[in-house]
């Protein structure tokens, strides 16, 4: 018999790895929406981009590696991830802009991008499995719900990190002219913005992002040049939920997915919460195209 | 070209794949031979969908698993007679394809890329969730072949399949150049060209969308049957990123859009595939690179390159500043 | 020869392939107000496309106060001074006025102006000046004409080109833009004005060009008041 208390527990589980769940999907979503809501094309090596910069922040952190402790692992490796943006930027999305099928020819270079990169990756690192030092050790309490230290620390940063995102849209010169080249790209090149570089600066930022999610989770999950394949797929899903081109959209889109995933997993399974996701996504697609917040 | 150059050259690609076998008994030709027609069959077929349709259909590799895993499940865990597996994969690719084209009607561009790129992670989901059935991660083993009486299709270095293959690429190959010029082919292509226009005039473009998903998914349908018998397994890789950027790459190597392109691009990339094979990982590095250079540098792949010498031919006369914008 | 504020020499352009400019060539001295009349579809808008750096020169030159700012990026050519307010008020329609207004600064010099000229932009048009906190997608349509405008004099302009900045306002809108256009040639700023209706121009411009057929057919030089009837003669006579 289904009991009141045990209502509760469950209840209380659902809620605290929703949160986790949401959080994560906040990380690795964010960047990619940056990027399509500046120019307008879905980055494919936004998981190959994780996946670099947890190995990256490996080799610099662990004693197997460089040994320069967790710290300059982290902040090593968003700046490889941040240049490794500008590059693919540069080789992969830059020479194509203006062309009339840039949507369909940029999957196709970032796609290639991303093989490319999970490739050199896997010849780099070797196919042993790896795994990052949580951030904080320990455990924290949260609605009745014991979660890691490390959960704890995503739970709190990834609003906080939108939060200093869109601070930097709104108040600065740079993060308003990024604002401004998505919502009419000529009239900004009147007004004097350099176009291109506010692309390749967009791109890095959105890149670092994803090095970051990507850190995070390599704490949680074991490193593989396939690393950032899923959370990928996730962080489209979530883009597209609540609207291209709408960033709080992007955020109320992961909170949604994730609390979805954690109830679905609690009364169906991990098995088919998957396919679930997906069927419900396509759903979606179709009777909602513009997504939750997104502009016709 | 010449007017009867393309006959001859049709004829001498068959006659030349007539032979082969008979040439080469090698079990390693056989096999990448094999292999290079199947994929020339599962590219040239996308062609019709990507190409003329101009819709961005992720779902083709999709259709091909699915037609692999359903004869591989009848054949083996029904109990059905591997002759039906063709039909069964046929019929399974075509559902498939109803099912993705169905939401696909409503959208457009990146939307399209997303349904149908979601719905191979869909179908690789329930693969993976059904593991009695579909041997989950490990993928299906022990799928029937074909044989007939006492010859079984894998004798003689598989020169059944070979010849199975073969006989659906001609299939196919016929079945696209008919569609190129039909007057199906010519509403699909007016379609892609210039939307309102053929609406307006009376092109229905759901029935029209619709049909062009059912018409390329047969082909797919048909080579993921023989695959699955051939290799005698099916695995979840078949839905993966590589397979499909692989065949993307074939594609575009051989150019959207023609007939004899993607076929041209799928022979070549095998060979070159293999060609590479020493460096291991490394060739996905080159492929990748590959991949970027074509889009960049010859847009319209091999089939552009004749054109693209005859520009360079006739470039007496100055010309107007290139084409893209100055940004 | 003292430098021209403007010189255009043969200068070639198009989209894509297609050639809209053949060879335009035009002087534009310091100190007069030009006033640009022609046909649709005869190359005015992409003439300034081209000036401004957006579409590419395929041949000729163009000169702006005595330096070559032919193929330069859009980006220099602003911040030379070169401002060009584009037809059909096309704004950042998701930022606030005076977002935009900012953005109209971006360039280093005018940046470092931008809140002595917004004071300028919003005595010029006071209603800017109400709608400061408000999204331009939400306004009307002599409104974002305003903000395009005051977006182009931001960025501090010694030579302003307002392509068609009448295009689709009612009668007494138009009146009340050429009152601040005025204004503004009169604050000394240098302006090209383009517009279908010569007499909106009649007494902004000093001098008048026609273009038909991607070149200068026709000109008419005059000081202040020119007669009604030559213009509507050089515009029909050629169009």
């Amino acid at each position: 018999m289904v009991t009141l208390d045990s209502l509760l527990l469950g209840f209380q589980s659902i809620f605290a790895s929703g949160l986790v769940l949401a959080s994560l999907y906040v990380l690795m979503a964010a960047g990619l929406a940056l990027v399509w809501n500046t120019l307008g094309i879905f980055n494919f090596t936004h998981g190959a981009l994780m996946a670099v910069a947890a190995y990256v922040a490996w080799t610099v952190a662990d004693p197997r590696g460089l040994d320069l402790g967790l710290a300059v692992g982290v902040i090593v490796a968003i700046l490889v991830a941040a240049l490794l943006g500008l590059v693919i930027n540069y080789l992969l999305v830059a020479p194509f802009l203006g062309q009339k099928q840039i949507v369909l020819i940029a999957v196709m270079t970032t796609l290639s991008g991303a093989f490319f990169i999970e490739n050199s990756a896997l010849l780099i690192w070797g196919p042993r499995i790896k795994q990052l030092d949580k951030f904080v050790e320990g455990n924290v309490k949260i609605a009745g719900t014991t979660i890691s230290g490390h959960e704890a620390v995503i739970i709190v940063v990834a609003p906080l990190l939108m939060l200093g995102l869109w601070a930097f849209l709104r108040f600065t010169w740079t993060g308003s002219a990024i604002r401004a080249v998505a919502q009419n790209r000529e009239f900004a090149e009147l007004s004097g913005i350099r176009v291109k570089r506010m692309y390749a600066i967009a791109f890095a930022i959105a890149a670092a992002l994803a090095g970051f999610a990507g850190i995070m989770l390599g704490a949680i999950r074991f490193i593989t040049p396939g690393l950032g394949g899923e959370p990928l797929l996730k962080a489209l899903i979530v883009v597209i939920l609540g609207g291209l081109g709408s960033m709080p959209g992007t955020v109320l889109g992961a909170y949604l997915v994730g609390f979805g995933e954690a109830i679905s997993t609690y009364f169906l399974g991990a098995y088919w919460t998957q396919a679930m996701l997906f069927l419900v996504f396509i759903a979606f697609l179709v009777l909602r195209p513009n997504g939750l917040l997104g502009k016709p | 070209m010449e007017k009867n150059a393309r006959p001859i050259a049709v004829a001498t690609f068959f006659a030349v794949l007539l032979v082969l076998p008979l040439a080469n008994g090698d079990s390693y030709v056989r096999h990448i031979s094999i292999i290079a027609i199947m994929y020339a069959v599962l590219v040239s077929s996308w062609n019709i969908t990507l190409g003329y349709g101009g819709v961005f259909n992720f779902a083709h590799m999709a259709f091909f698993a699915v037609g692999a895993y359903a004869t591989g499940i009848l054949t083996k865990t029904f109990g059905f007679s591997p002759w039906w597996g063709m039909p069964i994969g046929i019929v399974a690719s075509v559902v498939a394809s109803v099912l993705v084209c169905l939401p696909v009607l409503r959208l457009k561009g990146i939307y399209v890329i997303l349904v149908t790129f979601a719905f191979g992670q869909l179908c690789l989901q329930i693969v993976l969730n059904q593991r009695e059935l579909t041997g989950g991660n490990f993928g299906l083993v022990q799928i029937p072949p074909l044989e007939i009486g006492a010859f079984s299709f894998r004798d003689y270095q598989n020169i059944g399949y070979y010849y199975l293959s073969l006989a659906i690429l001609a299939i196919t190959v016929a079945a696209v150049t008919w569609f190129s010029r039909s007057r199906f082919g010519w509403r699909v292509i007016a379609l892609r060209d210039n939307e309102p226009y053929a609406v307006s005039r009376g092109v229905p473009l759901s029935r029209i969308r619709l049909a062009t998903f059912v018409f390329s998914a047969i082909f797919p349908g048909a080579i993921g049957a023989v695959y699955a018998q051939y290799v005698r397994s099916a695995s979840p890789d078949m839905f993966g990123f590589s397979f499909l950027t692989l065949a993307l790459s074939m594609l575009l190597l051989g150019g959207i859009g023609t007939v004899w392109g993607p076929i041209a691009g799928a022979f070549v990339f095998t060979i070159l595939s293999e060609v590479m094979a020493p460096l291991g990982p490394g060739r996905y590095l080159v492929t990748a690179v590959l991949i970027v250079l074509i889009l960049r540098f010859f847009p319209k792949g091999l089939a552009g390159i004749p054109q693209f010498l005859a520009q360079q031919w006739t470039r007496a006369k100055p010309k107007p500043q290139p084409a893209a914008e100055k940004a | 020869m003292s430098d021209a504020a403007l010189e255009i020499r043969s200068l070639h352009s198009g989209y894509g392939r297609v050639p809209v400019l053949h060879g335009i060539s035009a002087r534009i001295e310091p100190g007069e107000t030009v006033g640009l009349i022609g046909p649709n579809g005869h190359g005015k808008s992409t003439l300034f496309r081209t000036l401004s750096g957006l579409l590419p020169a395929w041949s000729g030159s163009v000169h702006f106060l005595g330096r070559d700012i032919t193929n330069k990026s859009p980006s220099a050519i602003v911040e030379s001074g070169l401002i060009h307010v584009p037809q059909g008020n096309t704004l950042f329609p998701d930022l606030t006025v005076q977002e935009n207004l900012w953005l109209g600064a971006f360039a280093k010099g005018p940046r470092a102006e931008r809140r002595k000229t917004i004071e300028r932009v919003f005595s010029l048009f006071p209603r800017l000046a109400e709608r400061r906190g408000q999204r331009c997608r939400t306004l009307s349509g002599g409104e974002r004409q305003m903000v395009a405008i005051g977006c182009g004099l931001m960025g501090l302009p010694k030579l302003l080109i307002l392509d068609e900045p009448t295009l689709g306002l009612s009668p007494k809108l138009k009146m009340e833009l050429r009152d601040a256009i005025a204004a503004i040639i009169g604050s000394g700023v240098q302006t090209i004005i383009v517009e279908q209706d010569p007499e909106f121009l009649q007494t902004l411009a000093t001098r008048f060009l026609l273009v038909s057929e991607g070149a200068v057919h026709a000109e008419i030089s005059g000081a202040g008041g020119l007669e009604h009837q030559r213009i509507v003669e050089m515009y029909f006579g050629h169009a």
